[in-house]
């Protein structure tokens, strides 16, 4: 039999008291608290706030507070002419500007009855998947920092910023192109455009693998969005879930494809989906998409027709009675407008159906019973835009 | 498009076949069906839609305010054709397929509610609506057949001032609670536009062939003749 020694007892002692303090710990309820995240936080992109009512570590609701960034886009539109919504529709998603005027112009040509000769579709297809590069570029970067990682933003920022060049070369802004015309696009592409295309695309290719070896295959990357922020198809359809949110879910949707528009009906891509539904599908699906987009574009540059880039319109951009509802797949979902016209020169009414609106009401469900630690995993991965969420 | 895909005309025609009374008028404007049903229709337009046609998401749901006939954007002869076919047929006519694809907005002054669905597997989609009087807009909430028709229905009753009945958080969304008003009912002015008329408006008459329209300040309001296209003819081409 051992015998036990005076400060062998003490310690038991010890260790005995510490138990019972964890259990009386345990046993005292913690209180509900609320807190406040935002409206100002980082991972926010703009001013969003969620009331949160937390229990320690655990989130037992939350309510999204939306409208610090309303602008009335809908009411202002109503007093515009169509050429002058444009430069209105470049600001919804401010990242990704000219993706944005798509499908306004598509629905203002489609009432008209009015087609962009070839050459200009193609510049315009080129032009909207560049936006979508540069979008996801600015999500991979900034989603890396959300979970921890400093170093992948700056491979990502280097290279978005030649494609954001390439749209400024050809349109003159960075962010907001206000590019296109009812029937056309105000110029042709700068000389020397499609060369530059060509390394730049390399570019973005090579970071794409720098960067999936950087987030992607990081363990605590896998370790924090693995499994977290779960979408089942079913609900996030209901809910309006678009883009690579509801692609990484098993979804197959993309407007892109489903209902083609631009020329995207003659050029080669997939459509990116995975199984996963989490965080870590959003960024992987993101990541892919660039890939895809960088394939539009190469297959884009290598068939660009030649000819006009406006065809014959009206002086007066006037639209004939009618209704219609158009929409693109843009680089946050479904953007869409439904267009009311009387004839005139300024629309009747033009709801604007945003991607990251029904993106973002999502939120109240997916984030109850999620910890803390997971909630800016989640509300990076869903990656909204505030501009487009507030409209 | 998908080999399963509906066509607009089969969509409009289901509609009828379910809900019976309760479609007002269908039409394939554009190649969209759209259906106007009764305030009564409006969850079995949904579920019918959701549940026989496969539209399992769910864009969006608004409001449009019609103001009633203005007179300057009256398409004339086309509004009297389509009244006298109206009222030959007894409201038959959209089955004849042929003017279905005609434009009849609507020519009262009421509040019309405009919800939007589609299939993800087949890619077919249907624009529903409702016409709501404007003395008493209310319509039951889509809550419960799809989901994610709550904020966008809480943005319509905060903007339209439209009734939701049964919506589970009827608070606004947008705008403060002491926010007074509809901002996107036709009769709430825009304060831009209280303080300083339209500058566009004045040259909507008269504008002189080959001269840029400018507002007040010399911006270019119209967009400039392309390139490419005869400058010499204000009305232009459509090819």
């Amino acid at each position: 039999m051992a015998t036990i020694t005076p400060s062998e007892i003490s310690a038991q002692a010890r260790t005995a008291a510490h138990m019972a303090d964890i259990g009386v710990a345990v046993e005292i309820e913690t209180p509900e608290m609320t807190l406040n995240i935002g409206p100002q936080h980082p991972s926010t992109h703009g001013v969003f706030r969620l009331v949160a009512r937390v229990d320690g570590e655990r989130i037992e609701e939350v309510q999204p507070v939306l409208g610090y960034m309303h602008r009335g886009y809908e009411k202002l539109c109503e007093v515009r002419t169509y050429p002058q919504v444009t430069t209105l529709v470049n600001r919804i998603d401010w990242l990704s500007g000219y993706a944005n005027e798509i499908p306004f112009i598509l629905a203002a040509e489609r009432l008209m009855g009015i087609e962009a000769p070839p050459r200009a579709v193609y510049i315009r297809t080129i032009l909207t998947e560049m936006a979508r590069i540069a979008t996801f570029m600015a999500f991979l970067g900034a989603f890396g920092i959300e979970i921890g990682a400093i170093t992948p933003i700056f491979h990502a920022f280097r290279d978005r910023e030649r494609v954001l060049d390439l749209i400024e070369s050809v349109t003159g802004g960075r962010f907001h192109p206000n590019f296109n015309r009812v029937g056309g696009l105000k110029d042709d592409l700068p000389a020397g455009f499609l060369d530059e295309t060509k390394s730049a695309m390399d570019a973005i290719l090579r970071v794409c693998d720098d960067l999936e070896d950087l987030i992607l295959g990081n363990d605590i990357f896998r370790e924090r969005t693995r499994g977290v922020g779960v979408i089942p198809i079913e609900r996030g359809l209901a809910c309006g879930v678009t883009g690579a949110n509801i692609r990484a879910s098993g979804c197959t949707i993309d407007i892109r494809r489903d209902e083609p528009y631009l020329a995207y009906p003659e050029l080669d891509f997939d459509v990116v989906t995975d199984t996963g539904g989490d965080c870590y599908s959003r960024a992987w699906c993101r990541l892919e998409e660039v890939r895809q987009s960088v394939r539009i574009i190469r297959g884009a540059c290598d068939s660009l027709p030649s000819g006009p880039i406006m065809s014959k319109v009206p002086r007066i951009i006037q639209v004939p009675p009618g209704e219609v509802y158009q929409r693109a797949e843009g680089p946050l979902g479904e953007m869409g407008y439904y267009l009311v016209s009387r004839g005139g020169r300024i629309p009747y009414r033009l709801k604007i159906r945003t991607p990251s609106f029904s993106n973002v009401s999502i939120l109240p469900w997916l984030l109850e019973g999620a910890y803390m630690a997971d909630v800016i995993a989640i509300l990076g991965s869903l990656y909204f835009i505030l501009g487009d969420v507030d409209r | 498009m998908s080999p399963l895909a509906l066509a607009p005309e089969e969509i409009t025609a289901s509609f009828r076949d379910a809900l019976g009374e309760g479609v007002e008028s269908t039409s394939t404007f554009q190649g969209q069906a759209s259906v106007l049903v009764s305030p009564d229709a409006w969850i079995a337009a949904f579920t019918h839609a959701r549940d026989d046609l496969g539209c399992d998401f769910f864009s969006f749901v608004s409001a449009i305010d019609w103001v009633g006939e203005e007179a300057e954007n009256d398409p004339g002869e086309d509004a009297e054709a389509s009244t006298g076919a109206d009222e030959a047929s007894s409201g038959r006519d959209e089955e004849t397929g042929a003017g279905e694809d005609t434009y009849r907005p609507p020519s009262g002054a009421l509040l019309q509610v405009v919800g939007r669905i589609t299939s993800t597997a087949q890619h077919h989609g249907v624009t529903l609506k409702a016409n709501l009087p404007k003395s008493d807009p209310s319509i039951s909430t889509l809550v419960g057949v799809y989901e994610g028709a709550n904020w966008h229905e809480r943005e319509m009753m905060e903007m339209f001032g439209i009734v939701v009945e049964g919506h589970p958080d009827p608070r606004k969304i947008y705008l403060t609670d002491e926010f007074e008003g509809h901002p996107l009912l036709k009769s709430f002015k825009l304060g831009a536009r209280e303080v300083k008329p339209w500058p566009g408006d004045v040259d909507v008459e008269d504008m002189p062939d080959d001269a840029p329209v400018l507002d007040d300040e010399g911006n270019v309001v119209e967009v400039a003749v392309a390139e490419g296209s005869d400058s010499a003819d204000p009305e232009g081409g459509e090819d």
